[in-house]
């Protein structure tokens, strides 16, 4: 405030001055305004501008002089600020000298001032300007009054810029063009404030404005002065006096909108004028932001509310505690985060929410990128510079030493880190100089006491010296020695040139000399080296005295010491010599410790030696030249021809040897550069360039640069970030090394790997690959980079690491090595994030749980603990229920109780097993638990797929919907009143499917039509019987041969028919069953699960005449009515839900003989004689078939119509393409030819889809089937024993076991083992029995009777085409009119598949030539069959069958059957005829070897036939368990004998064959004795 | 050991944008329930009012637990959908409610929300339909991911329910 207040006086001059003036100036422009009398006012001007020039050159030197002061201290200021900056050295920034005001010097400041946002880039600015300037301007300690200069000099300069004013056109315009040059204003508003200014004026007197006001109005223009520099340019004019009227009116305008009315109160106004720098301690201003400390970003205020602050600061008592020492206010750094902490919507969203067609990606697994996206990726491998390479000659590898201490040389000229230090050592100790100057005294003077802190920055600054002293010698040292060394290894090259005779490279030195001014340098030099040893000589001094003081305390130390040992002495003296050896000991440890030495006082004499000889060892002394070394690549290179010859073939080796790359994203290889070869300066240029459409994620992108036949190094390229695209990428150089090693004996080639013979060193083929990877850039601009959610993703916009910049962090670690190694500055906000992220990691690491769980404590709470839970009977009997367990889930109640829970067995599946084995006593116990298991294995695997491909339902399961009746529905209605009522041939109206079961269904019944039999066996006429039958009056005339009834038994209830006539009956009668179901309930699973068989036996009911007294014949009948049985057959109840209705021509199993009957009943109506002729020539034996068959129906009511089979997709091994052919070939056959079906992929058993044809391969039979002789193999008795195996293999429903999801085709050996399948595992077992024998066999699949879907095999033989039923092991010529095969859908063997195309799929009908393409269409169709390998082992191993197992089981069966037997009969006696049961015994064995004819058993019987009238039949089954043969035995009536007298004979024989097939025969028989 | 039966019904829903709705339920307890018999989640059918006021699923629940401890009490966690003309379901509201821990009849009233969603969002399915919605369901019911969504009131999803409470007091529970 000083500089202030002495250039009042001087303001005040020049204020009376401009008030003066505009005291006379206001009566005209007053005038001039009201009157607008431009002439007037233009005479008046004219004669203004007269004056003008004399009155404006005596203003303008009045205010010269100011000007100078106020530049002269602004100039001593900055120069302060700029030396305690330190690292300007502190120069005037104005020539201060300078009288005259010229433009050209002027004009500097006034940019200067223009730019000065802040003091800092002026300072810069100015140092700039001006660095070479003289700086030996002795300082002068004063306050800063920058901005209060500033704005005086500006009016002048700008006075100056803006011309004279007289060469401005008068006018009445004048004003507005005077204001063309100012930014904002308009001069509307201006001549707006002109006028009231005026007003008000005109309304004040003159006195009212007080000194104060003006001083402010003068100083003050309107806004800030600092960022609007141009407005200044207004008030030129006002300043310039000389146009009055102008400057009247343009001085209102600046004033200041509070005008100081009334004097009197003496208000302070602060203006937005900046105030005057004030310091904490009345000190230089110094920046602590540029000495490092974090300072912070001031919030953003009004410049002119600044200094309006500020000035009121200044004026306020003991306001300047509120400037920092920087000289400005402090201020708290701005408080306002640049991150906006709410969270961005769209980003939070897109974790949780999910658009309408957003791709979701794969990305959860960290290697997919995802679908949506394309990818690319640009990998640009430029070229390849070898550093090293096997064929450098010596003299390369020199030049390359020499390459490498170029690029050294080149960064460290580029950086000049020697300059920049020294640089920065001269403006400390300018600093230094001045503080020392600053604090008042000479500068040695340290006893005086001085302001503590400036003493401590004075320490500090010596302290800095020191070390930066330090650093220069040791950077000019290097600069020096590199220098050297770039020459050593010239000289070297030099003279290896020589030395060698021929030139290999083209490196060559330029050194370029620059003379220096010895004068001018030395000036420097001397100084430098006196003021480094004034600071030394300073440093000594203070060491020196540091250590003086700690010696002055030794001193002390030891004088108090000394002291004591003293007086001890003394005392001891005093003492009796009693103690001598005390006192010796006292006086040992009095001994005084040896006088602290004073330190030698510091040697100045040889510190200037020293310090110059440093000087001359680390920098360039005066004088000497300054050295540019510039490499060269101009040195011719000795031509090949005139090289010794190792040379020639180093080079020759060189053009030999070439490279190529390739190119590795993720370890797998994309792309290879074709081979390049090597130049002669040992580059490679590859120029490739390789796109890639990336999926993966970018882990590693990887270039192997490859010799001729090895790998010479691989390079990890980086991983571009997102934003890096192909615009932007700028070329990596990567640098790489290989370790092989490689020699050229007889050449000069150095090797690689391999010590070179001069030092040691171990050279190593390196060098460096210059390339780039970058995303692509579409041409809509995007780039194809994915989307990554790196870590920097996971943080948000809150990320540490992102909000440095760094994007693509991935190495969490690494990233938190770097904060700790960094050094972060604590208090800049900035950093914030990274510290805390820091903090974190570090608090985290030790105790890093990997998982967090939330509920830790429930457990506590529990009250009951698991295993008590878990143990409770009653919650597991009710969760077994709701899991469907099929021993549960009928149960309705469930005990309230545990503890009533007492039946519960959890095991009781098991158990069931267990018993049911015990019962039967079998000696194949095991083998059946084997085969159970594996059922239930395969069941639950196959359980398991099919609920996962749960059926859908549709509508029309849910709802029952009658259809609307269309125009359609309306005409089938009226076309049903044309047709006639009886048709001739009636035909089955198809009524509609229930597909849902479970709705309302509480009864289902099974509906039988039995409608004819045909071809029964008679009665044989035996005397007995048609004496007795003779007596029946009615039946007396003619020959009764039958009187047939059928009785149909499903779940134990049996109906019977009415007794129908003769052989060939007709019944025409419908049997209802009920169809009893678990638990009563109808669902689709239930039913298929229902494994009971309807058995349909045909009897021949007997009337015996019991009347015992003939005398009462004519007026009694007793009579009895016994049935015979005659034949039987069965149907699984699944086949009939599966079929939901079954009709046909059913097949009588009628026993081969049947006692009492005979098959043999003349010629049969239905066959023609040239049918005979075809069997007759087939067989070679003269056969009429003797075979009996039933015609029936059969449905359940309401139709319950059963789950269609589920079409999944199994996984398979089979190649794609051939699936998907298979997939279109049944779509091309499946549906077009009605109900036939094709299928080329089945089932396995390890729920794997097979290609069908896979199982067919010949395999061998059992060996004692196949008879030795190769002609006689296709014998048909041979096939037919071979059939008569294969169908003794026990059948097991696939659907039952299954739960009819799918058909499991098992491979024949498994079928052997396992003893169980159903008809494609025996078709397919015979098939290839019979290719084995060399019979052209195939598979038919289709529909037979009553199985449904089944297989027939069918054989090509000599004879004709015959089928062959593998489950019953019946043969049908083709030609034979009744086949239990009624459609054929398709065949195949072991090389193809035809799906029939014929228009009758009925076997009689079908051609059987595969070749015909118009009957049937081959899935391979010519030659692209490729004969697929089969899946089947070539030869099978047969077991031996036990045959004492056997016996045993014999005779275990027949007295199980005869226990039946007697239990069936309860209310009567059973005996047993055993002489019958001996013969029966003898023709069992026969039976089976099929050589027993009627006749011999008819003899072998006769000696009981005698005797008694004997009804029986052996029944021949194959063995799956006891309970089958029982249930078969107690349907055929057989102890249904009411006859008292009766007696039974029974004989069970077992025929093994190998691998446990049994054929079980067993004969029963019924004897009555003869009266 | 305690257990808890929780019979009844989802009967409707309204105040949704339009009437003809469904309802996707599902039943979230705690690790220590355990589900004895019953299915814990489902969805109803469309139902389309006539008077256009309030759906009516209807939709029957039955379910059995058994507990070791009664953290975790069930809550029901609903998505109700709504089918437009056109024969397409668009989601109309989340919202799940805790059920009521004292045994008896219980109405209970369930709030939904619907996501806001970008104002781009808004104006797609202004015109298309279709809102956004939550990728994982089970940011209904927890509630710790819930705070960031910006959501809309959308209607009211009513239930009917009876709790049957069994062998609580022997557990010091008073019900």
């Amino acid at each position: 405030m000083i500089e202030v207040q002495r250039s009042e006086p001087e303001q005040l001059s020049l204020k009376q001055q401009i008030a003066q003036r505009r005291r006379d100036l206001n009566v005209t422009t007053d005038t001039i305004a009201s009157e607008s009398a431009l002439r007037e006012r233009e005479i008046l001007e004219d004669s203004l501008s007269k004056s003008r020039s004399l009155e404006s050159s005596k203003l303008v030197s009045s205010m010269m002089q100011r000007r100078q002061m106020r530049k002269q201290t602004l100039d001593q200021s900055l120069g302060k600020s700029l030396r305690t900056e330190g690292g300007i050295p502190s120069i005037p920034t104005i020539n201060v000298e300078d009288q005259d005001l010229d433009k050209s010097q002027l004009k500097p400041l006034s940019s200067s001032v223009n730019l000065s946002a802040s003091i800092r880039d002026r300072l810069k600015d100015r140092a700039k300007i001006q660095q070479d300037s003289a700086m030996q301007k002795e300082p002068v300690r004063k306050l800063r009054g920058l901005r209060n200069r500033d704005l005086q000099t500006r009016f002048d300069i700008e006075s100056e810029d803006s011309g004279p004013p007289e060469e401005r056109p008068a006018g009445d315009d004048e004003i507005t063009e005077d204001h063309t040059e100012s930014a904002n204003q308009s001069t509307t508003s201006l001549r707006w404030k002109m006028m009231a200014k005026r007003g008000k004026i005109a309304e004040e007197p003159e006195e009212k404005i007080d000194e104060y006001s003006f001083f402010t109005k003068v100083y003050e223009p309107v806004g800030s002065h600092e960022k609007q520099p141009k407005k200044s340019t207004l008030i030129l004019p006002e300043v310039d006096d000389t146009n009055f009227a102008q400057y009247d009116s343009l001085y209102v305008i600046t004033k200041p909108e509070v005008v100081n009315r009334d004097a009197s109160l003496r208000l302070f106004i602060p203006t937005a004028a900046p105030a005057e720098t004030v310091t904490l301690h009345g000190g230089a201003p110094c920046f602590l932001d540029d000495e490092g400390i974090y300072v912070g970003e001031p919030p953003g205020v009004n410049s002119s509310n600044w200094n309006k602050m500020e000035q009121r600061l200044v004026q306020t008592e003991g306001g300047k505690k509120w400037f920092g020492i920087d000289g400005n206010m402090i201020v708290a750094p701005d408080p306002l985060k640049q991150i906006s902490s709410r969270p961005m919507i769209d980003f939070e969203v897109d974790h949780t929410i999910q658009r309408k067609g957003k791709c979701i990606s794969l990305t959860q697994t960290g290697k997919f990128i995802g679908e949506s996206s394309v990818n690319q990726l640009s990998v640009n491998i430029s070229q390849v510079q070898f550093s090293h390479h096997p064929l450098f000659s010596k003299e390369h590898v020199l030049v390359s030493r020499l390459r490498d201490l170029y690029a050294q040389y080149t960064s460290r000229q580029r950086h000049n880190l020697a300059s920049h230090l020294g640089d920065r050592l001269q403006s400390l100790r300018n600093a230094v100089q001045e503080l020392k100057y600053t604090l008042g005294a000479k500068p040695w003077d340290m006893s005086k006491p001085f302001n503590k802190d400036c003493v401590a920055n004075l320490e500090d600054y010596s302290e800095e010296i020191r070390n930066v002293r330090e650093m220069w010698d040791i950077e000019c040292l290097k600069d020096k020695n590199m220098i050297r060394n770039i020459l050593t290894v010239w000289k070297e090259i030099k003279s290896l040139r020589e030395s060698q005779g021929f030139i290999a490279t083209n490196a060559k030195i330029l050194v370029y000399k620059e003379q220096t001014n010895f004068a001018k340098e030395d000036k420097v030099w001397q100084k430098q080296i006196k003021s480094t040893f004034e600071e030394k000589k300073e440093e000594l001094v203070a060491e020196y005295d540091v250590k003086m003081k700690i010696h002055a305390n030794e001193m002390a130390e030891w004088k108090m010491q000394a002291r004591e040992i003293k007086r001890k002495m003394k005392s001891d003296k005093k003492k009796d010599a009693a103690a001598a050896e005390e006192r010796e000991e006292t006086e040992n440890t009095g001994v005084l410790p040896p006088k602290p030495v004073a330190p030698a006082k510091p040697q100045t004499s040889s510190l200037l030696n020293e310090i110059q000889n440093n000087a001359v060892k680390c920098r360039k002394v005066p004088g000497d030249p300054i050295l540019t070394i510039e490499l060269t690549h101009t040195v011719t290179i000795t031509p090949i021809e005139e090289c010794p010859p190792t040379e020639q073939k180093r080079r020759k080796d060189i053009v030999k040897s070439s490279y190529y790359g390739k190119l590795f994203y993720n370890n797998s290889e994309v792309t290879r550069t074709p081979n390049v070869n090597l130049t002669s300066d040992f580059s490679l240029s590859f120029g490739e360039t390789a796109c890639l459409q990336v999926v993966h994620w970018p882990e590693s992108i990887k270039f192997e640069l490859w010799g001729v036949s090895e790998k010479l190094s691989e390079i990890f390229l980086v991983i571009p970030p997102n934003d890096r695209h192909t615009g932007n990428a700028e070329l990596d150089s990567l640098e790489f090394s290989s370790s092989h090693k490689v020699t050229y004996p007889n050449s000069t080639a150095v090797g690689s790997g391999v010590p070179e013979t001069a030092e040691g060193r171990i050279l190593l083929t390196s060098g460096k690959l210059v390339g780039s990877t970058a995303w692509v850039k579409d041409s809509s601009g995007k780039i194809l980079a994915p989307a990554r959610q790196d870590i920097a993703a996971s943080f948000g916009r809150a990320d540490p690491i992102h909000s440095i910049g760094a994007r693509s962090l991935n190495d969490m670690e690494k990233v938190i090595q770097w904060i700790s190694e960094a050094k972060l500055d604590p208090n800049d906000p900035r950093n914030a994030p990274l510290l805390h992220l820091m903090n974190k990691t570090r608090k985290d690491a030790p105790s890093e749980s990997k998982y967090f769980r939330l509920d830790h404590l429930e457990k506590s709470t529990y009250f009951v603990s698991n295993e008590e839970m878990e143990n409770d009977r009653r919650f597991r009997l009710l969760s077994l229920r709701s899991q469907g367990v099929p021993e549960y889930k009928p149960m309705k109640m469930v005990p309230l109780y545990s503890s009533e829970v007492t039946h519960f067995e959890y095991t009781q599946t098991e158990r069931e097993e267990k018993v049911s084995l015990k019962e039967e006593g079998d000696v194949f116990e095991h083998h059946r638990a084997a085969v159970v298991r594996f059922m239930k294995e395969i069941q639950e695997k196959i359980a398991s797929r099919s609920r996962k491909v749960r059926p859908v339902l549709e509508l029309s399961d849910v709802v029952v919907e009658d259809q609307v009746p269309d125009i359609s529905t309306l005409g089938r209605s009226i076309a049903k009143l044309l047709e006639p009522r009886h048709p001739l041939r009636p035909q089955r109206k198809e009524r509609k499917k229930v597909t849902n079961q479970a709705v309302g269904i509480s009864k289902v019944d099974l509906l039988i039509n039995v409608s004819q039999a045909q071809c029964l066996p008679i009665r044989r006429r035996t005397a007995g019987t048609e004496q007795r039958i003779n007596l029946d009056p009615n039946t007396a005339r003619s020959t009764i041969q039958l009187r047939p009834f059928v009785e149909v038994t499903f779940q134990r209830k049996s109906v019977v028919t009415h007794v129908a006539d003769g052989p060939n009956p007709h019944w025409n009668q419908e049997l209802v069953l009920p169809l009893n179901v678990i638990n009563n309930e109808f669902s689709a699973n239930n039913l298929r699960e229902i494994s009971d068989i309807v058995y349909f036996n045909v009897f021949d009911e007997l009337i015996v005449d019991i009347l015992q007294d003939d005398r009462l014949r004519d007026t009694n009948i007793h009579q009895r009515l016994e049935r015979r049985w005659l034949g039987s057959f069965q149907i699984p109840f699944s086949t009939i839900y599966l079929n939901s209705r079954i009709e046909g021509k059913f097949k009588l199993n009628v026993p081969s003989t049947l006692m009492g009957y005979n098959k043999d009943h003349g010629l049969l109506p239905q066959f023609s004689s040239e049918m005979l002729m075809s069997q007759t020539s087939l067989t070679g034996q003269s056969l009429t078939d003797k075979n009996s068959y039933l015609t029936i129906f059969i449905t359940v009511e309401p139709p319950l119509a059963p789950q269609p089979p589920l079409r999944e997709v199994f996984e398979t091994n089979e190649e794609p393409r051939l699936i998907r052919a298979a997939a279109a070939w049944e779509l091309l056959y499946n549906g077009k030819y009605g109900a036939r079906n094709v299928r080329s992929l089945v089932t396995d058993v390890n729920g794997k889809s097979v290609f069908i044809t896979r199982y067919i391969s010949p395999q061998n039979p059992p060996h004692d089937l196949v008879p030795e002789d190769r002609t006689s193999r296709t014998n048909l008795t041979v096939l037919q024993k071979i059939a008569k195996f294969v169908s003794l293999i026990p059948y097991y429903q696939d659907s039952i076991a299954f739960s009819g999801s799918c058909d499991i085709w098992a491979t024949s050996e498994l079928f052997l083992k396992m003893l169980a399948g159903d008809e494609e595992e025996h078709a397919i077992l015979l098939c290839n029995y019979f290719l084995h024998m060399g019979i052209d066999s195939y598979i038919i699949k289709g529909v037979g009777i009553p199985e449904g879907e089944t297989c027939y095999v069918l054989t090509k033989l000599p004879e004709g085409t015959v089928l062959w039923n593998p489950s019953t092991g019946d043969y049908h010529p083709q030609s034979r009119p009744y086949h239990s095969l009624v459609s054929v859908h398709f065949c195949f063997n072991n090389e193809n598949i035809w799906a029939n195309t014929q228009l009758y799929d009925d076997p009689g009908r079908l051609d059987f030539n595969f070749g015909n393409s118009k009957s049937w269409k081959p899935f391979f169709s010519g030659r692209e069959n490729p004969r697929l390998s089969t899946v089947q082992i070539s030869r099978l191993d047969y077991i031996e069958t036990n045959l004492s197992a056997i016996q045993t089981l014999e005779s275990n069966l027949e007295k199980m059957l005869m226990d039946k037997m007697m239990e069936w009969r309860e209310r009567h006696v059973t005996r047993w005829n055993r002489h019958c049961r001996v013969v029966m015994r003898q023709l069992l064995p026969r039976l089976e070897a099929g050589t027993l004819s009627e006749e011999d058993q008819t003899s072998a019987m006769s000696e009981i036939m005698s005797s008694h009238n004997v009804t029986g039949f052996p029944i021949n089954m194959r063995y799956s368990d006891a309970s089958t043969i029982i249930e078969t035995v107690f349907s055929t009536n057989v102890h249904v004998a009411e006859d008292p007298q009766v007696e039974f004979a029974m004989a069970v024989y077992i025929h093994p064959y190998a691998n446990n097939v049994l054929s079980v025969w067993i004969y029963v028989g019924t004897l009555t004795k003869k009266y | 050991m305690a257990e808890v039966h929780i019979i009844g019904n989802l009967d409707g829903g309204e105040g949704f944008s339009s009437p003809n709705l469904s309802c996707k339920w599902c039943f979230e307890t705690g690790g220590a329930w355990r589900l004895l018999e019953g299915v814990k989640d489902g969805q109803t059918q469309v139902d389309h009012p006539i008077d256009e006021g309030r759906a009516h699923w209807a939709h029957p629940i039955d379910l059995h637990y058994a507990i070791k401890g009664i953290q975790g009490w069930p809550k029901v966690s609903l998505q109700v959908f709504s089918e437009d003309i056109y024969g397409r379901t668009q989601l109309v509201g989340y919202g799940f409610v805790h059920l009521p821990t004292s045994p008896g009849f219980h109405e209970i009233e369930c709030p939904t929300w619907q996501l806001a969603g970008t104002a781009l969002d808004q104006v797609q399915s202004y015109f298309v339909g279709n809102g956004p919605q939550l990728i994982n369901d089970d940011v209904i019911a927890s509630g710790s991911d819930r705070y960031r969504l910006q959501t809309i009131a959308s209607g009211t999803v009513y239930l009917s329910l009876y709790i049957v409470t069994r062998n609580f007091n022997k557990f010091g529970i008073e019900s």
